[in-house]
């Protein structure tokens, strides 16, 4: 298959109903990661034109003439990227780390955001819209078992600050 | 541009890890390398009758189908050695690994286990704790004493993986007796997995002319592994060498052989490197989760709220094999702690854990301790409500002071439970709860001793002038490497960035006890100080290697006291944490960044084991068996989490550290429960607390139409001890 | 193994002329085929992914309707300015499922032909009078989504038909609600979702309601409670009350060994009265004209 890989035009061999996850990393982006395997966890978040998705959900006949992005290229010209994350320490094992950075890129480059405002509802269920979505609305979806998410969320909140 | 404002505080793993350059097990790639898949039970108990792999044979790129028979090594286990590298005979539990298949692909592999045929003669299955132990429940081992250093013998109950007991029970009932208030409730909790992310995997390699095996595994204990290998294997432990990877996550998951031992086995029957990596459905299936338990409580105290006995008796569902615990009882040592923070003038500890044909239970971030916390934290509110005091008033008549012993006989430097509790109270912020809600308050309180350890470490002298350090423990995210390097820095005086802090195979150094018990910041920064001490006084060698056996020279515990505030939904029974406050008591923070992460980590876990996680082990069966199902907390989950950190208090060896990863997470759940209770009058004594269990229990199906009941139970409970109101 | 077969047409006349053999699949955005496909539930031949057929990812205003193309995924749903204008109750359910990497690629036709029954949009469709165009090489017909959706994962298209659009009357003066339920963690299916579409006269009677159910059933229902209960009346706490409770009694709960029937059928009755109340009560949802939000693509808040 013929695809973008980080800037980058990539040819490479691979069945078109394998996932994307398998093809970027036998490609040399290990940084995505294979978490739960079905889309819920959020490690394998590779960006494709421009939106976030599971590449382990996303088959790789799918992405044919794609612009794909994984964090090794997102990292790669963006020092404001990595420095939010490391000095707000956001990060602990660092295995949903890869994701958390390729999402955060998402979130402070692609403002579109899914139902608008008041996309959180208030907990019993009775509150109308209102509410600007934060940084936890956009973020959902990536899951980290370490770190409790305080602190990405403050890397993710500089990292935007400074689009 | 790059904005780094202090570099020499950033993480010494924090960039790798950002760029997605860190090396973990998946990421290893070796010449040659060929891949394995599990063939798996699908049965609970049965005999395995017979395994046909001709269809699995027939795929190309199938070069192997390995069984029990095919295998040279022996049962293995962390301490009892109990479990089959690939069942014997018979299957105890559902997911249990009958057969491999190696391929060229990790595809063929898996089409290749898919075709192996097992035929079963069914067993009848034993699949909780209770039924495992009645006199004639069906045997899951035949004759368990016979393991390797086994705890039990043939005059146990059947199905008995071990039993622990601290106190006398004739004294704790008596003291019970003359209590002028008894509290006597169970408490359950779930299994649970630990929901590290990154599946269990093992990629190794045999070198059949040197008699050499190396593997690139997620495992915390290095050094111990290559010992469990060694033993299970039949092989000197000097031709087995570990090379470091990262950790994806541990929690105590990762402290097992685990894939080990088969993809060794494989790698050598094959020929080649092989490479075994679960998917993350045989993970949550068929590794090592949190016990479940069934604790009852008996608890009592004087016409004054002092506690003068108690009575704990623990139900423990093991799963099919005792190996993957390692402490030397077999036990979790956490459920021996009940009530370590109060005074008791008799208390008795009794836990058992029983073979069940469930999947074998492992170690869960402070083992033991959040399941007894919940219920013994709940009890003490119970008896408060009895007794007429506070939750708060309760616990401070009861609390240890500094000079006291408790209940377990360890004399404590220092007891700082009244100040944390102190603290907590001080620092609430009174968290507004929806229209609609009504509001409640729990407290929790819970301590934890630290640890202190063997481990090495080497320093190596760069020719820029920098210094090479290499150490034996990985770093499962915690910060640990981290640790060493600031220690280090300020005993020596240099700047951390010329500091160069490595995990080296196990070849390289002696040895290290490996992660866990609560002992890793205090054993590396006592380790990085006498390292410190003897670089300076060396002589002209450019590398050093120290060894540290560490002793605490007086046993040092740590408290930690939670606020939960919550919102109830009394319309639907929805449960929303408000706010969490967490008190810390800590000697000296060595990385406060890595500290609080480790406070806000461990809260967030807290709050899962409390409110959602639970693998849904039922008949045998783990049906939870996807991330989307066994639910870990996500970002937007979270409330407020507060943290107040209790300087000055006297920690381990001259770095004065106290621990943190394990005391921050078995409180929670006790505080949220308490906190329903304050906001609905509904005692909840099973975790997960659901809305649904709340509902129920304020419209219990008898006396409520199925629409909407008219009167809420709880409106008759009045206001609960802790503070409850209700919201406009 | 043979290899499976994968075809992108970019007509839809060209993916018509594919299907009908053994083992085809249609894909969408395939975040429940490559599911099924990478756990050998399903074996596919041949594989048509419709992404590249440009006609089915088009929403337009048509005769009074909103066409949503099949093609359309949820995240281009929920941030479309005519989706947020015509059906918001729809825009924001779309934006409320799953999470951003799933709702960039699963798609509107994926998501009704998968008929899960905890999804968030059917509720939002049945509520709202939605129709599925369905198209084959032997011509096209038209079914009501209630008509459409079968069972659990279960629905009428045929192995020849492509799902091509879902058409929303467009109603002024239509006041609509979604609520799900979620007790546990957020980022989860819900235990229900309830959907209000009604209408008032000028005195302020109820006129027209229509209420979905998602997540209750073995698939997502339409329920149009005996207008007795509201026809005429404004919509009060006490209308809301009895509403419903008839919806409660006209659900069927399925087996979930998770939830009893009991609760999820008590929930139903709470939601659609949130629900009724949300869109009695509420000023009308976001998505209007001047709302910055681009119909897809680079945003306009943050650009960078």
């Amino acid at each position: 298959m013929h695809f973008r890989l980080n800037g980058q035009t990539a040819d490479v061999d691979a069945e078109p109903t394998e996932p994307l996850l398998d093809v970027v990393r036998r490609a040399g982006c290990t940084g995505p990661k294979e978490g739960c395997w079905i889309g819920v966890c959020g490690a394998c978040t590779v960006i494709v034109d421009g939106l976030p998705v599971s590449a382990c959900l996303y088959l790789a006949g799918m992405a044919e003439d794609a612009d794909v992005w994984t964090v090794e290229g997102l990292t790669a010209d963006d020092p404001a990227l990595v420095d939010a994350f490391a000095d707000a320490a956001a990060l602990q094992c660092g295995f949903c780390t890869p994701g958390q950075v390729t999402t955060a890129w998402w979130v402070a480059h692609r403002p579109d955001v899914d139902g608008g405002p008041g996309g959180a509802r208030s907990p019993g269920g009775a509150g109308g819209p209102g509410g600007d979505p934060d940084v936890a609305a956009l973020m959902a979806g990536n899951l980290c078992r370490c770190t409790g998410y305080q602190a990405i969320r403050a890397a993710v909140e500089t990292y935007r600050a400074g689009h | 541009m790059s904005t780094v404002v202090h570099p020499s505080d950033v993480r010494v793993d924090a960039v790798r890890k950002i760029v997605g350059a860190e090396e973990y097990a998946g990421d290893v790639s070796l010449e040659g390398m060929v891949h394995a898949c599990i063939v798996r039970s699908s049965e609970r108990h049965a005999r395995i009758e017979a395994v046909d792999t001709s269809a699995a044979l027939t795929i190309d790129g199938v070069l192997r189908v390995v069984t029990a028979g095919d295998l040279d090594c022996a049962l293995y286990g962390r301490i009892v050695r109990d479990i089959p590298v690939l069942a014997v005979d018979k299957v105890r539990y559902l997911g249990e690994p009958v057969a491999a298949v190696v391929a060229t692909t990790r595809r063929l592999a898996e089409l290749g286990a898919a075709a192996v045929v097992v035929e079963y003669g069914p067993l009848p299955a034993v699949v909780t704790a209770d039924a495992a132990l009645e006199p004639d429940a069906p045997l899951v081992h035949e004759a368990p004493w016979e393991y390797a250093r086994a705890v039990v013998s043939p005059d146990d109950p059947p199905n008995l993986q071990s039993r622990a007991a601290r106190g006398t029970r004739q004294e704790a009932e008596a003291a019970l007796a003359g209590a002028a208030h008894v509290v006597d409730e169970t408490y359950v909790t779930p299994a649970g997995h630990q929901g590290y992310l990154e599946p269990q995997c093992c990629v190794a390699r045999w070198n059949a002319e040197a008699g050499s095996l190396e593997l690139w595994i997620p495992n915390k204990t290095p050094y111990r592994l290559v010992e469990q290998l060694a033993a299970c294997l039949g092989r000197p432990a000097a031709s087995i060498e570990l090379h470091p990877v990262a950790i994806g996550g541990d929690f105590g998951g990762k402290g097992s052989p685990m894939a080990g031992p088969l993809c060794a086995e494989l790698s050598r029957l094959v020929g080649r490197p092989v490479r075994l990596a679960l998917r993350y459905a045989e993970d949550l299936a068929a590794t090592n989760p949190r016990h479940p338990t069934s604790i009852r409580v008996r608890m009592g105290c004087d016409t004054g709220g002092r506690l003068v006995g108690l009575v704990v008796d623990a139900q423990v569902d093991g799963g099919a094999y005792a190996g993957y615990k390692p402490m030397p009882e077999v036990s979790l040592r956490g459920i021996g702690h009940a009530a370590s923070s109060y005074r008791v003038d008799a208390a008795y500890v009794e836990s058992r854990i029983a073979y069940t044909n469930t999947v074998p239970k492992g170690h869960a971030r402070a083992p033991g301790s959040p399941q007894i916390t919940f219920a013994v934290e709940s009890a003490l509110d119970e008896l408060a409500l009895r007794s007429g005091l506070s939750p708060w008033e309760i616990r401070r008549r009861n609390v240890l002071r500094t000079g006291e012993t408790g209940h377990e006989g360890v004399r404590y430097a220092e007891h700082r439970a009244a100040e944390v509790l102190e603290r907590a109270e001080r620092s609430i912020r009174p968290a507004t709860a929806p229209a609609g809600t009504r509001h409640g308050l729990g407290i929790a309180l819970y301590d934890r001793p630290t640890g202190l350890g063997y481990t090495s470490l080497r320093l190596t002298a760069r020719a820029d002038g920098d210094l090479d350090v290499g150490v034996a423990v990985p770093d499962t995210g915690t910060g640990s490497h981290t640790v060493v390097r600031e220690v280090l820095a300020g005993a020596l005086a240099l700047d951390p960035a010329c500091l160069h802090v490595r995990h080296l195979p196990t070849g390289a150094l002696p040895g290290d006890q490996g992660v866990g018990g609560s002992r890793v910041t205090a054993t590396l920064s006592s380790a990085a100080l006498l390292a410190a001490e003897r670089w300076q006084a060396r002589g002209g060698e450019d590398s050093i290697v120290v060894e540290l056996r560490g002793e605490a020279e007086e046993p040092i515990t740590s408290y930690c006291a939670q606020v939960a505030q919550v919102a109830v939904d009394p319309t639907t029974g929805e449960l929303t944490l408000l706010d969490l406050l967490t008190v810390v008591d800590v000697g000296t923070v060595v990385h406060p960044a890595s500290h609080q992460s480790q406070v806000d980590g461990g809260a967030t876990m807290g709050i899962g084991f409390a409110l959602y996680e639970d693998l849904e082990l039922d008949d045998g069966q783990v049906w939870a068996s996807n991330l989307g199902e066994f639910k870990l907390p996500s970002v937007r989950d979270l409330p407020s989490l507060q943290t107040e950190v209790l300087e000055g208090g006297k920690g381990v060896g001259p770095a004065n550290v106290k621990s943190i990863g394990e005391l921050v997470n078995p409180p929670v759940a006790a505080a949220i429960a308490n906190a329903v209770f304050a906001a609905t009058g509904v005692r909840l004594r099973r975790v997960p607390l659901r809305a649904e269990d709340l509902w129920e229990a304020l419209y219990p199906a008898t006396a409520a139409a199925p629409g909407r009941p008219a009167v809420p139970a709880a409106a008759a409970a009045g206001p609960a001890p802790g503070g409850s109101s209700e919201q406009p | 193994m043979p290899a499976t077969e994968f075809l992108a047409p970019s007509t839809l006349e060209e993916a018509l002329g594919a299907l009908g053999g053994d083992d085809t699949h249609l894909l969408g955005g395939g975040t429940a085929l490559a599911l099924l496909l990478k756990t050998g539930m399903v074996e596919a031949a041949r594989v048509v992914w419709l992404g590249r057929v440009a006609e089915l990812r088009a929403i337009t205003e048509l005769d009074g309707e909103l066409r949503i193309g099949a093609g359309v995924t949820l995240h281009t749903l929920s941030s479309s300015p005519l989706v947020r204008r015509h059906c918001p109750s729809l825009a924001r359910a779309a934006g409320l499922a799953a999470n951003i990497r799933v709702r960039a690629v699963a798609t509107l036709g994926g998501h009704l032909v998968h008929a899960d029954p905890r999804q968030d949009c059917p509720p939002v469709l049945l509520a709202c009078g939605a129709t599925v165009h369905l198209a084959s090489t032997a011509g096209e017909r038209a079914l009501a989504l209630d008509e459409f959706l079968v069972s659990f994962l279960e629905t009428a298209i045929l192995p020849t038909e492509v799902l091509t659009y879902v058409h929303v009357p467009i109603e002024p003066g239509r006041r609509e609600a979604y609520v799900r339920f979620t007790p546990g963690s957020e980022d989860d299916f819900p235990t229900v979702g309830a959907a209000v579409a009604l209408r008032a006269d000028d005195a302020g009677a109820l006129t027209d309601l229509e209420i979905g159910v998602g997540a209750v059933g073995a698939r997502a229902t339409r329920h149009r409670p005996d207008p007795a209960l509201w026809r005429g009346r404004p919509c009060t706490a006490p209308t809301a009350r009895a509403i419903g409770a008839a919806v409660a009694a006209d659900v069927a709960p399925a087996p979930d060994h998770r939830r009893s029937a009991r609760y999820r059928r008590h929930v139903t009755g709470v939601m659609v009265e949130r629900a009724l109340s949300d869109a009695w009560g509420a000023a009308p949802l976001p998505g209007t004209a001047t709302d910055p939000s681009p119909e897809r693509g680079a945003g306009a808040l943050h650009e960078h």
